[in-house]
């Protein structure tokens, strides 16, 4: 690719990440057995 | 210019490119159209200076000013029509595996900026433009969405596809 002549350096700090990453994949609630009624 | 010398330029910046693809495990992946470099999903692609005419000098951090390695955007559409002539006389692409892929790319880290282009340090695709009368077009679009940027399924040539998209951003900002 001709992109014609250096012209100077830059640095280029992006704010957010250019990077998409793929969002954490949330463990499913646990469970808790429901509490069975105490005989009286 | 040394680095220490050189703007801090808040990013990234966008330059436009054509790609070519490549299958990797099974998946339709970008490859850089000279070097063929494969452009990862889900984290940047580094650059390297691969320059084969100066083998011996390339141990050097990519881009370096005097050198012409780096990741390349274009700042003009009409720098992508070197990319065009392969199209044949009637403007469409032979039929091949390998298919070029238009967008533009986001461009950060250690940048080099030429008049009328770029070289960059660190790269990622920004939108991706695939042609539907392509060759495994259907295929391709389905595997570009892992880089999970947009990805454009449109009846245009590349080109034209591209100049249209840069219009429509154009006409937004």
């Amino acid at each position: 690719m001709e992109i014609g002549k250096p012209e100077r350096i830059i640095t280029v700090e992006p704010l957010e990440d250019p990077v998409p990453r793929e969002e954490p994949v949330e463990a499913p609630p646990i469970e808790t057995p429901e509490e069975e009624p105490v005989p009286a | 210019m040394s680095d220490e010398q050189a703007p801090l330029i808040i990013g990234p910046v966008i330059g436009m490119r054509a790609w070519r693809v490549t299958e990797k495990n099974d998946r339709w992946r970008l490859t850089g159209y000279i070097h063929r470099t494969v452009w990862p999903a889900g984290e940047p692609l580094v650059a390297s200076c691969l320059n084969t005419t100066l083998a011996r000098y390339r141990a050097h951090f990519a881009p370096k000013e005097t050198c012409t390695c780096g990741i390349y955007g274009a700042a003009k559409i009409t720098t992508l029509r070197d990319y065009a002539q392969p199209l044949g006389r009637d403007g469409w692409m032979p039929q091949s595996v390998e298919m070029i892929v238009v967008g533009t790319a986001r461009l950060w880290g250690r940048v080099v900026e030429h008049t009328q282009g770029y070289r960059a340090s660190h790269a990622y695709p920004d939108t991706l433009i695939v042609c539907k009368q392509l060759p495994n077009a259907d295929e391709v679009y389905e595997c570009l969405a892992d880089y999970q940027v947009p990805v454009h399924f449109t009846n245009h040539l590349p080109l034209a596809a591209l100049a249209q998209f840069i219009a429509t951003y154009e006409a937004k900002t």
